[in-house]
């Protein structure tokens, strides 16, 4: 008995979906680190571990148009990352136009940021989209992180979209009031909504609390032990990531 | 343990001194359906709580079955005794509609069998099994209302207390609330300001007001009585027909009541 599939978010093909979040938690962590420890100059590691990543990707996301799609917080990265063979001043020149120099280094480093940003988020897109954010939670849990921490989070996660829906529910009954937010004087107004918020969020937490240990909560709150698969694959996938790295490291 | 609640000289008050309590007492038989009237501040959700052991107890006793409420039998005493608190946002804080059916049933040490077995159960009675796997932020509040029924239900509790249940819903909601309370086979403690819904269900009322027992009656008696009512602060709906609904109910009230006195 599972909620797995039922968020339009996942990407309900993929085999993955069926793998034990913790795997998927701990093959990104392995893949990151790995990635962002090594150096594009250091071809040979770099590329296995980027193949690695693409591999983890290609089996998790049902198109690269629905990746493309939920990669837009890296476009930052991207632009700064452009400036880089022009300010970047190490390395040789490899170009000059009048007083516009393109440094060897610069391009390095350009590179290295544009493919570690890129996969990094291509990896948290591959995470959320087999894994739903409960299922993070949950592997979080069964990684020994404190359970007061997995707790809030699971708390937050539940209650955020009650929070919006409660501020829609706030701002329309201001606008109906003639709220129109323009100017430092309305933002006063705001700052009560968002008090009133707060203290709203108190009180319902302690509601949360009293029904809860009406059910005779004890301190476990994810006491529903799911059935899930292992992947060969992602072993397989992390052992080369690990292995290229010692080998890397020892030559 | 036995479905029976007996309160004894229950006192109450808060931290800031506010006294929500005034020696209360009264018993309820077991199996029988009992309304709890009042004003808004009279103390009914505060004595609420004291029946599962979530408000400690600073004066007087309170017990389930024979069973006095103390530190010991908590766990025990909350197993029997189940609320369905007035807003489902309090009571549904999981991820998904089944595991928090489950929420209960695991806490009070059911087997994984039992757990399967009353989970499905309890979500079929109310009509949500089809929703198991749903979120429970995505559901109406209708639907949301009959979820939180199943995460109390699902334990097998002696007793049922419901805090202002009908409350926000459209009256087909309501109608399906009053058949699910009806087929339950549990003490029903029902909290509520909707007067037909406790002509309806409960033949016996409470009525508290500032934190003291107004009166303990025939709940269409205590309809009947001008008086009494606006001195509870209560009142039928706009042209709400007393005699007809009473004439309606009454064969069944009649059975419930010698049910009682048969036991």
């Amino acid at each position: 008995m599972s909620n797995k599939h039922s968020s339009p978010n996942l990407n309900t093909a993929s085999y993955l979906i069926d793998v034990e979040p913790v795997e998927k938690i701990i093959s990104v962590l392995v893949l990151s680190l790995s990635l962002a420890f090594n150096d594009i100059r250091n071809t040979f590691t770099f590329t296995t571990i980027l193949f690695c990543i693409m591999c983890f990707v290609y089996v998790s996301i049902p198109s690269i148009k629905f990746l493309i799609g939920r990669m837009y917080v890296i476009i930052p990265f991207i632009l700064f990352s452009l400036f880089l063979p022009f300010l970047s001043k190490s390395g040789s020149i490899i170009y000059e136009y009048k007083n516009i120099s393109i440094y060897q280094g610069g391009l390095f480093e350009m590179s290295n940021i544009l493919l570690k940003s890129t996969a990094g988020v291509a990896m948290a897109v591959a995470l959320s989209s087999t894994t739903s954010q409960f299922d993070i939670i949950k592997g979080l849990e069964r990684l020994k992180f404190p359970k007061i921490f997995v707790s809030i989070l699971s708390f937050a996660l539940r209650y955020i979209s009650v929070y919006i829906s409660e501020f829609q529910r706030i701002r329309l009954s201001m606008k109906s009031r003639g709220f129109n937010n323009k100017g430092l004087s309305d933002s006063r107004s705001l700052a009560y909504a968002g008090s009133a918020m707060l203290i709203r969020g108190f009180e319902r937490g302690e509601k949360v609390y009293s029904s809860m240990i009406a059910r005779g909560f004890d301190g476990n709150l994810f006491i529903n032990k799911k059935k899930w698969n292992k992947s060969k694959l992602l072993y397989f996938l992390c052992s080369v990531a690990l292995i290229t790295n010692i080998i890397s490291l020892s030559l | 343990m036995k479905g029976g609640i007996s309160i004894n000289n229950l006192s109450f008050s808060y931290p800031d001194g506010t006294k929500a309590l005034n020696n209360i007492s009264f018993k309820v038989v077991e199996k029988e359906r009992v309304a709890v009237l009042g004003p808004n501040g009279a103390g009914k959700t505060t004595m609420v709580m004291h029946l599962n052991g979530i408000n400690d107890i600073q004066s007087g006793t309170v017990s389930i079955g024979n069973e006095k409420i103390n530190t010991v039998n908590l766990k025990k005493i909350r197993k029997n005794v189940g609320i369905v608190f007035q807003d489902p946002d309090q009571q549904l804080f999981m991820p998904s509609v089944y595991e928090d059916v489950i929420f209960g049933p695991k806490n009070f040490g059911f087997t994984e069998e039992e757990i399967e077995k009353n989970s499905k159960e309890a979500l079929v009675k109310v009509g949500m099994y089809d929703h198991k796997d749903k979120s429970p932020h995505h559901l109406s509040l209708g639907q949301k209302r009959k979820v939180a029924i199943a995460t109390v239900i699902v334990s097998n509790p002696k007793i049922v207390i419901f805090d202002e249940p009908s409350s926000n819903l459209d009256p087909s909601s309501r109608r399906e609330l009053i058949d699910i309370i009806k087929s339950l086979d549990s003490t029903v403690l029902l909290v509520t300001h909707d007067i037909p819904l406790a002509l309806e269900l409960c033949p016996r009322t409470i009525v508290l007001k500032e934190g003291s027992l107004l009166c303990d009656m025939a709940t269409n008696e205590f309809l009947k009585n001008d008086l009494l009512m606006r001195e509870a602060r209560v009142e039928l709906p706009f042209g709400f027909e007393l005699h007809h609904e009473i004439h309606h109910i009454k064969n069944e009230d009649n059975d419930l009541l010698n049910h009682k006195h048969s036991d």
